[in-house]
């Protein structure tokens, strides 16, 4: 991380960083997910390690997701979360 | 006492071995290396009558390290002997550090082909152990072909790392992940300890010779037989000590050279110069400040081979003949094999300044600071005139408090 050099901030200068990616979930008959399908392809999931809400910004578009930080089959972890307001599934470092 | 090199640390540790590496560098660059099965050995950097580094087939044929040339040659008349370039061993190893660099900032040399990275926290990046240890291999095979020759280990700590290392091959690296890691020392024979010989011969001699067998022994005994090493060992050989990879933050050496018209052999010559590269060094700006704690010199010798001595000051000083001492007393004991084509000095290690020091110096950090602002400057000055854009960023903080992560920071474009 840099300090701030006290460069004069542009809102177009400006670019998001660790913007959530799109991902596929399937899960099985009783809801428990099964596998993350991302660009890199299909990756089963181990274990649910652990899981919470956040709802937020509600002055302007309202935030709401359920966050779950997933163990994977080969050992790495995964943070996944639903929104809630579009019932989507994206994958976002935290 | 404090040096000036902050220190980062893991539990995580890779062990990265290339055993031999002398002797695998010298075969790795002659075009005219000799067929594998050839028995080969290093002549001492100390003592060119003396063997240093052994191929196993030259081992198989008796020649052992420390071995003289003559006593080496009667027992395998077609050994191969490599003369020793330690300025090239060491510019090897220097770039594989370099390299492992990218995988982790953790990184710990030991001694010449042997290094710890720190695995903490690059599961992320790389995924689990196996997947980290390719990475460690990939990036060191495209530094130097003799990474080929690696043996991996990893472990919680170095020890277990280590001990890992030695039983993996090259291609297939050993992982002991915690929960096994006392199964698997359990059946390690006490050689694997950092115990002097003495204190392994005596363990033998008192029929231990695994770490189990070390392991179960009460630790007041062991303490009374070995003292503070021996509690150590027990230690480490139970599993009870996890010694974490301790990583320096790499200060840029201050580097003097100079190259002679013609070689030079006269000891009185090689001082005159020293002392004047070191007066160089001495009243180069990132060192005001600051007391100058580790010496290299290096030379090039003719017949291209070359010449290293490492001395580290038992005081830090800023004073150049307090510097130039220690470094004469290891000339008069380690001289030079040849006449010197070129020599440099490099100041390695610093410690802080006395006050008096730094009341009367200019701040030496804010020197460097100053002088990577403007290198960095005209960077990206050059990216922006060629490539029409700046195509650098810095990462600034927007509402680091926020619980919806892509809040909390942004890149905005770097315009010094």
């Amino acid at each position: 991380m840099v300090k701030n050099p006290r460069t004069p901030i542009r809102p177009d200068r400006l670019r998001p960083l660790n913007s959530p990616r799109e991902v596929a979930l399937q899960v099985d008959d009783s809801g428990h997910p099964l596998y993350v399908t991302d660009t890199k392809g299909a990756k089963k999931i181990e274990k649910v390690l652990d899981t919470w809400r956040v709802d937020d910004e509600w002055w302007r578009n309202s935030i709401s997701r359920n966050y779950y930080e997933l163990l994977m089959e080969d050992g790495s972890r995964l943070i996944i979360f639903n929104d809630l307001s579009t019932d989507r599934w994206f994958s976002q470092s935290v | 006492m404090k040096t000036d090199t902050p220190t980062l640390s893991s539990n995580l540790a890779i062990c990265a071995w290339i055993p031999l590496f002398a002797l695998r560098c010298e075969e790795q660059r002659r075009d005219d290396s000799p067929p594998p099965h050839t028995p080969t050995a290093v002549l001492s950097p100390d003592d060119n009558r003396r063997l240093w580094q052994v191929s196993q087939i030259a081992r198989h044929f008796g020649a052992r390290s420390g071995m003289t040339v003559s006593q080496a040659i009667g027992m395998c008349p077609k050994l191969i002997l490599f003369e020793p370039d330690p300025v090239y061993y060491d510019d090897i190893f220097t770039q594989l550090l370099t390299a492992l660099y990218n995988i982790s900032p953790v990184i710990e040399p030991i001694d010449l082909g042997r290094v710890y990275i720190g695995a903490d926290g690059i599961e992320r990046l790389y995924g689990p152990p196996a997947r980290q240890l390719r990475a460690v291999t990939r990036v060191a095979l495209r530094k130097t072909s003799i990474a080929t020759h690696m043996k991996l280990g990893w472990a919680h700590g170095k020890f277990i790392s280590w001990v890992a290392a030695t039983k993996a091959k090259p291609g297939s690296p050993v992982v002991v992940d915690q929960d096994s890691s006392v199964e698997f020392l359990a059946t390690q024979p006490v050689a694997c300890l950092p115990i002097d010989p003495d204190t392994h011969r005596r363990l033998l001699q008192l029929g231990i010779k695994t770490l189990q067998d070390l392991a179960k022994l009460p630790e007041q005994a062991v303490v009374t037989q070995f003292g503070k090493s021996g509690r150590q060992a027990l230690q480490l050989a139970a599993g009870r000590i996890i010694e974490p990879v301790r990583g320096k933050k790499i200060l840029d050496p201050i580097i003097e050279c100079v190259d002679f018209p013609s070689p030079i052999a006269d000891h009185g010559l090689l001082t005159n110069a020293l002392s004047r590269l070191l007066d160089r060094a001495l009243r180069h700006p990132r060192r005001i400040g600051r007391r100058v704690q580790a010496v290299r010199v290096l030379a090039g010798l003719e017949q291209k081979s070359s010449w290293m001595l490492n001395v580290t000051l038992k005081n830090p000083t800023a004073d150049r003949d307090a510097i130039l001492d220690p470094i004469k007393t290891r000339i008069r004991q380690t001289p030079p094999a040849g006449a010197i084509e070129n020599l440099t000095v490099e100041f390695t290690r610093f410690a802080r300044g006395t006050d008096e020091l730094q009341l009367f110096a200019r701040d030496a950090t804010s020197s460097a600071r100053a002088g990577q602002r403007q290198a960095l400057h005209w960077a990206a000055h050059e990216i922006k005139t060629r490539l029409k854009r700046s195509l650098l960023h810095h990462i600034i903080e927007v509402t680091p408090w926020s619980r919806i992560p892509e809040r909390r920071y942004a890149l905005i474009d770097y315009d010094p």
